[in-house]
């Protein structure tokens, strides 16, 4: 057991049998889930994940299959989960739950005959997805209520799947870097004592707007910068000073506050890199 | 069939092998045809004796029907059983609870509970018990804690930390407007029968903060109502 991601991710990659059960077990842990092998019997799945934190609760029956490179996970495993769920209908969840999933959890990949039989209450997730997965929440941190959008994927999970999850992340770390860079002169980001004194924060949504359409990022509303501004400013991001109905860039080190934001940080940074350089090169 | 005839409690087993007996029944072929014990214990791994006497309880319950030894899932069975097994439990819930409520059983042992709100476990067993008119034997303990269970899933009853079965707010709704509406009728067909003598009547309710003020106004709007007609 462990709940280091990167050794997650290892075991993900080259563990098989019930190492490769135990890694996945932690993996949905490490997602944010209370995860639990059920240690072999028959009958029953490889594992049990549970969201009681959701809105709306959930529980997960997890199968667990590793084949040899060159081989594809077959549809019998669908067949073993739809079978093995019934055991997990007990008193207990029925009572807690409002939802139940199926998942099966396979590597190097699934053959079409599983893909195609797995529709509609099966959702199939390659150790390579599940890798990705583990790399946006170190990032972005899912919710219960996120990971559901997953697990309710009838069928194989996709890239685009995990994308229209992060995507509201990233479109935000783009907007909060556009509303940094209409804070500072010049948009000049390495010299952190150009903040711009005061502006009404109008103003800044009205630059925002500007600087969206010419970076073309779609379709940015004045309400989402509004929203922006308004995280910006709270005690935990720290980014603005508010007063009144005025903004500027808070005194605290650009670097400090990215390096405290971790991974999301680092992405918020980067962000208002290829932005500034973008913007000087236009203006 | 008779309401006595339709009232059966299940034997031996909980809620959680009732509930692969049903679920069974689906994955047999139940949903189309009628199904043998047989069948239906290779899927569920419960014995084949257990779902024998359980069998009747589903038919009173109107999820299953057939005759000794063939059963297929009604309708209402159908959907309890496929909502179950795509895992849609809430789904699943809401079409028990509104396909049994108004089985014999249930309803008595719902207004059991309402009358005597708060009951424990051990109280409501007894008197589902005796409803059925069967012995304190463990085998139908047992099953009519399963029953129990399957009503607090369900949504009809609900269960405090504490151990305190009510019935649930939304069913108390239900149950106190087909009160009034039962008080009303029955005393107002009573009232009808007697002589028409006057005489003072007086009442004393004692109110407590455990009182609850919307039942006491339909008592005394009933009484009042069945009053004016003598």
């Amino acid at each position: 057991m462990s709940g280091n991601p990167a050794d997650i991710i290892q075991r993900l990659q080259t563990d098989r049998g019930e190492q490769f059960e135990g890694a996945v077990i932690d993996a949905f842990n490490y997602l944010g889930l209370d995860a639990s092998l059920t240690r072999t019997q028959e009958a029953e799945s490889d594992g049990t994940a549970e969201a009681l934190l959701a809105e709306s609760p959930y529980f997960v029956v997890i199968e667990c299959c590793a084949v040899d490179q060159g081989n594809e996970v077959g549809y019998e495993k669908i067949g073993q989960i739809r079978g093995n769920f019934p055991a997990y209908l007990d008193e207990r969840r029925q009572r807690i739950f409002k939802t139940g999933y199926k998942l099966l959890v396979g590597k190097p990949a699934f053959s079409s005959n599983a893909r195609a039989r797995a529709d509609p209450d099966v959702c199939l997730i390659q150790a390579t997805s599940l890798i990705k997965m583990i790399d946006f929440h170190s990032k972005y941190h899912f919710s219960q209520d996120e990971l559901e959008l997953v697990m309710s994927v009838a069928g194989e999970l996709t890239e685009e799947h995990l994308r229209n999850i992060v995507n509201i992340y990233q479109r935000r770390i783009s907007i909060y870097a556009l509303v940094c860079l209409s804070l500072i002169m010049g948009h000049a980001i390495e010299s952190e004592n150009r903040r711009r004194p005061f502006i009404p924060a109008e103003q800044v949504v009205g630059q925002v707007l500007g600087y969206s359409e010419m970076l073309q990022i779609d379709n940015v509303q004045d309400y989402e910068i509004r929203e922006c501004i308004r995280d910006m400013s709270s005690p935990i991001l720290k980014i603005i000073d508010s007063r009144d109905d005025s903004v500027r860039l808070s005194s605290v080190s650009l670097k400090t506050i990215t390096a405290n934001l971790g991974e999301m940080g680092k992405e918020f940074f980067s962000k208002l890199e290829d932005y500034s350089n973008r913007l000087r090169a236009r203006l | 069939m008779s309401e006595v005839e339709e009232i059966a409690v299940p034997e031996q087993i909980g809620w959680d092998a009732l509930t692969k007996i049903l679920v069974a029944y689906l994955k047999a072929g139940g949903e189309k045809e009628k199904v043998s014990g047989q069948a239906v214990q290779q899927i569920s791994n419960v014995s084949q004796g257990n779902i024998s006497v359980n069998n009747k309880f589903f038919v009173s319950l109107g999820l299953l029907e057939g005759e000794t030894g063939q059963y297929k899932l009604t309708e209402a069975g159908v959907k309890y059983t496929k909502a179950l097994d795509w895992g849609r439990i809430d789904e699943a819930k809401t079409v028990l609870a509104q396909n049994i409520k108004d089985k014999p059983l249930v309803r008595r042992t719902l207004s059991y509970v309402d009358l005597n709100k708060p009951v424990t476990e051990d109280d409501l067993v007894a008197k589902i018990a005796t409803i059925a008119g069967v012995t304190k034997e463990s085998r139908f303990s047992t099953g009519i804690r399963g029953f129990v269970d399957m009503l607090s899933t369900s949504g009809l009853l609900h269960e405090d930390s504490e151990g305190r079965i009510t019935i649930s707010k939304k069913d108390i709704a239900e149950q106190d407007l087909l009160t009034d509406k039962r008080t009303v009728a029955t005393t107002a067909t009573e009232s009808s029968k007697r002589t028409s003598i006057a005489f003072p009547v007086t009442f004393t309710i004692n109110v407590d903060q455990g009182t609850d003020v919307a039942k006491v106004k339909a008592v005394v709007k009933a009484i009042r109502e069945a009053l004016s007609e003598v």
